[in-house]
């Protein structure tokens, strides 16, 4: 033993403390940075190696003392896992919800502006048209009203659509790269090679230290990010790095990007349009290899996680209402009021105006156009019309005269002065309580449209409920990781101004044996 | 249980608290601005349909409601009308049964004539009455005018009915109700009848014209045009200049019937004019005027007869052919018969048209209760509860001021403050 090893040993404890210091003080300047796992200095007696049997002056005589032994960071790698695949699930949810929440504003027909306001203005009109059927006011009225329910058709329908574009895009190029799903997919991709990135470095430092712990902090919010597009597996390498996987597919394989995420239209991926197969989503999502073959169409394994929500946005499954499908309803509706109304418009015994406005004539106008019209073998036509196709005859909005009021179901006893029968219109004023419209499932117009409105508010409902749960645990688990792994400052100052003591206490060692040195040197003289 | 507790998550934990009472107190800020319940209709699918389907009934009911009212006001107008054409009606009645007294000379007589005349025009004009620019009593030709007076060479008034008839089975119908329709009017020829002179019909049913050079013009309506009968060439001139052929009225054994100056009617059976008690008649033939055959119903139908009646007492009390002044008497007496008919046909009308306005009443006493309800429903779904509101908004408001306090001041304690 010698007074230089004590010298040793408190030079030691002072690098040492100031080491432990400069960790306190990490945290501390990280407590407010995202993701950061609170680091702490693991000390250790230093022990030399001595063999048994060695004389106690000699175990004396070596250095001993305190060294640092590792850094270690908080961490929950339990919680951590459970977070990530909670939070696809919330990525899944709100993603939903948020779609959802689309067709939810495009109906809200709580601000009186929405499609059965028209249609009431629209019945309104008819009444007033029944009053004064020869009269022009009450015939230009009809038709305003009439042009303003079909313009609210194709708005609801343009803006439907639109909606359901924003997803997957509507199958063209231009409009997939605008789509959230690409710019999603795009995201996607450079963080896998983030986290490529942050493999390989990693593989260099030397674990438990300073630098590793921090790459590890960054690792895994890259992670959490990535959880929240799928629900990706992640598997830890024996060299400290992680390889994620989208099912079978490896895409990232420790500092190597070997998957990437590619979306194409769906008329690229088949080919051309005719070879589109029935009911074949717009766009399609592969993964392309290193080597540049592909694992083709993974739409289906698309299931969890924002891409989940997206890639299934307009899949119509479980009664689920996308947008396209309450296009479809406002398609059937609109092709419902557009024939009945075109059929008492121009049936037998349905009499218009003449041009003058002073004799009946039969009408052969029909009301509504923008239909697609088929013959069938036996010669009869059948006329469909669509919400964002319907509109006005230009002809009727033209020349008022054109519409039939007057109707009488015995065509020997037709006055043709009788220019203020209005009996046609009564029966257009008695569909309002119809309850057998074609495709309309016995319901009135009003009810249809209604019961469409209804459900469009049931499933954002529930939607928003749903998603508002899941990110409640999510919420609830990341404050359990918070807890577990952040910054206390009250910890730091402690562990602060003990490593200050420790050092002080060392340097005051260091000194007095210094003063033994000087009086062991002024011996001799 | 939580191991440990850091000055972060404590932070994170009281600002989500924070947060949640600021989007508690925003909401409800919200619903106190706009004073809605609900304003997108996730907030409460069931509510939301609750409402449009009430707003639908209550804007329906307000539909039917303005029917009503116009139907009101309509029938009210029918009803002062009618009034009015029963009043004179009863004038000329009155009129009529002072001549058939037999005491008034000439002069009287052609005073109460001409009174009866102005009477007939009279009428007339209530029968044109028009409402919101319509012909009231035309039937469903709301643009035509229904009735148009005539006075031949003889002085002799026809009152011709153009609206269309009560038996074209045609009747306008006001919806007052989901689906319940109300008809609110009446055709001229149902309340105050007509006088009008037979058309003469060739074989087929076809009306007889003549042209302004007196050939026979007959009226194809199948296919809206005329036709010469001598050759069947169609009749190319303007329709206006054509004049109706009228039937000459007959006896019980197909005698035709004239007029002799002095009132008295004159027999022809083809070869011998006599008079109705079998005596010849001896004056000049071309002074005989044709008698024609007349449609007539209703206050019109005795007010005209009436009229023409009294035109032959005058001109038989003027000759002194006290056998023709009889004759036109008996005449007159028998059209004031028609009278209490022709009059009694207006009252029913006022009578249906009181029952319609009770029923209107009524149906309106419903919808207007129907609406409170549906109203008062509505604003229970829909509008805000002001008390209510304002006490949770203030509530809200002491929470989130509450946890603001808490924070800012457990935030500022650690060890650095005692350091």
């Amino acid at each position: 033993m010698s007074l230089s090893s004590a010298l040793n040993i408190t030079a030691r404890a002072m690098t040492v403390n100031q080491y432990a210091m400069n960790i306190v003080s990490n945290n501390i300047a990280n407590m407010n940075t995202e993701g950061y796992s609170k680091q702490r200095v693991n000390l250790s007696t230093v022990t030399n190696k001595i063999s048994i049997g060695e004389s106690v002056e000699r175990q004396i005589k070596a250095d001993n003392g305190v060294q640092l032994a590792s850094v270690t960071r908080y961490n929950n790698q339990f919680l951590k896992d459970y977070y990530r695949s909670q939070n696809s699930y919330a990525g899944y949810l709100n993603q939903s919800a948020d779609l959802a929440s689309q067709l939810d504003s495009i109906m809200n027909e709580l601000s009186g502006n929405g499609l059965d306001s028209k249609i009431n203005a629209f019945y309104e009109a008819l009444n007033n048209l029944n009053e004064y059927p020869a009269d022009s006011t009450a015939r230009v009225n009809f038709i305003e009203t009439a042009k303003s329910l079909v313009a609210k058709f194709a708005s609801l329908s343009e803006e439907l659509n639109a909606t359901s574009g924003n997803a997957m895009g509507d199958g063209t190029r231009g409009s997939m790269e605008k789509s959230m799903c690409y710019v999603a997919i795009n995201d996607l991709n450079a963080k896998l090679q983030e986290l490529a990135e942050v493999n390989a470095t990693l593989k260099r430092v030397q674990t438990g230290s300073l630098g590793a712990n921090n790459l590890l902090d960054t690792r895994d919010k890259i992670l959490n990010d990535l959880s929240e597009f799928y629900d990706f597996t992640v598997e830890e390498n024996k060299n400290g790095t992680v390889s994620l996987s989208l099912g079978t597919m490896t895409l990232v394989e420790g500092e190597n990007v070997v998957g990437t995420l590619e979306m194409v239209t769906a008329e690229e991926f088949y080919g051309s349009k005719e070879d589109i197969p029935e009911g074949a989503d717009k766009a399609i999502i592969n993964v392309v290899k290193e080597d540049g073959t592909k694992y083709k169409n993974i739409n289906e394994q698309m299931t969890s996680g924002k891409l989940g929500a997206l890639v299934q946005s307009d899949k119509a499954e479980n009664g689920k209402l996308t947008a396209s499908k309450v296009i479809e309803q406002l398609d059937i509706l609109a092709n419902s009021i557009g024939n009945v109304f075109n059929e008492l418009q121009t049936r037998e015994g349905a009499y218009c105006l003449n041009n003058t406005w002073s004799e009946l004539e039969a009408s052969t106008t029909p009301l509504f156009v923008g239909g697609f019209t088929e013959t069938l073998e036996d010669g009869t036509t059948i006329t469909t019309f669509k919400a964002a196709d319907i509109r006005i005859n230009s002809d009727i909005e033209n020349k008022p005269y054109l519409i039939a009021a007057a109707y009488f179901d015995d065509p020997s006893m037709v006055d043709k002065y009788a220019i203020g029968n209005s009996d046609n219109v009564v029966a257009m004023l008695q569909t309002r309580s119809e309850k057998n419209n074609p495709g309309l499932d016995g319901q009135t117009f009003e009810e249809f449209y209604t019961a469409l409105v209804g459900k469009v508010a049931v499933q954002t409902s529930t939607g928003d409920a749903s998603a508002e749960a899941q990110q409640e645990v999510c919420n609830s688990i990341q404050s359990q990781i918070t807890a577990e792994t952040s910054v206390d400052l009250n910890e730091e100052l402690t562990d602060l101004i003990k490593y200050q003591t420790a050092f002080a206490a060392a340097a005051r060692v260091f000194n007095v044996c210094n003063n033994c040195f000087e009086v062991l040197v002024s011996l001799g003289s | 249980m939580v191991e440990r507790l850091t000055s972060t998550s404590t932070n994170e934990t009281l600002l989500k608290y924070t947060n949640n009472n600021l989007f508690k107190f925003n909401d409800l800020t919200i619903k106190l601005a706009s004073g809605n319940k609900y304003n997108t209709i996730s907030e409460n699918p069931t509510a939301s349909v609750n409402i449009l389907n009430t707003n639908r009934q209550i804007n329906q009911i307000g539909v039917f409601k303005g029917n009503i009212s116009l139907a009101n006001s309509s029938l009210g107008n029918q009803d002062s009308i009618l009034s009015l054409a029963e009043k004179y009606a009863q004038r000329a009645r009155d009129l009529g049964m002072q001549a058939a007294t037999g005491t008034y000379d000439t002069s009287a007589l052609e005073g109460i004539k001409a009174d009866i005349d102005e009477l007939i025009n009279t009428i007339v004009d209530i029968g044109n009455n028009q409402y919101n620019g319509n012909y009231t009593f035309a039937g469903s030709r709301v643009k035509t005018v229904p009735y148009t007076v005539e006075k031949d060479e003889e002085g002799n008034i026809t009152v011709n009915y153009n609206g269309s008839k009560a038996t074209d089975n045609y009747q306008k119908k006001t919806e007052i109700a989901d689906g319940v329709f109300e008809t609110i009017n009446v055709t001229g020829d149902q309340v105050f009848g007509y006088y009008e002179k037979v058309q003469s019909t060739n074989a087929q049913g076809g009306k007889l014209f003549k042209d302004a050079s007196d050939r026979e013009v007959v009226y194809d309506e199948a296919q809206d045009k005329y036709f010469y009968t001598s050759d069947g060439s169609e009749y190319t001139g303007k329709v206006k200049d054509l004049k109706k052929e009228y039937n000459q009225a007959e006896d019980a054994s197909g005698n035709k019937q004239f007029e002799a100056a002095d009132g008295a009617y004159v027999y022809y059976d083809g070869s011998n004019y006599f008079y109705e008690n079998g005596d010849a008649y001896t004056g000049d033939v071309s002074e005989l005027n044709k008698v024609y055959e007349y449609k007539s119903s209703g206050t019109f139908g005795a007010i005209c007869e009436l009229s023409a009646d009294l035109g032959r007492a005058i001109k038989a009390m003027k000759s002194g052919n006290s056998d023709a002044k009889e004759a036109a008497e008996q005449g007159i007496r028998s059209s004031l018969d028609k009278f209490s008919a022709g009059i009694n046909n207006i009252s029913t009308v006022q009578t249906k048209f009181g029952g319609i306005a009770n029923r209107l009443e009524m149906t309106n006493n419903t919808l207007e209760n129907n609406e409170l309800q549906l109203t008062e429903y509505l604003s229970g779904i829909k509008d805000l509860d002001f008390t209510s509101a304002i006490t949770d908004w203030m509530n809200a408001q002491y929470a989130y001021e509450a946890s603001l306090k808490a924070m800012s001041q457990s935030m500022n304690t650690s060890l650095l403050n005692y350091m």
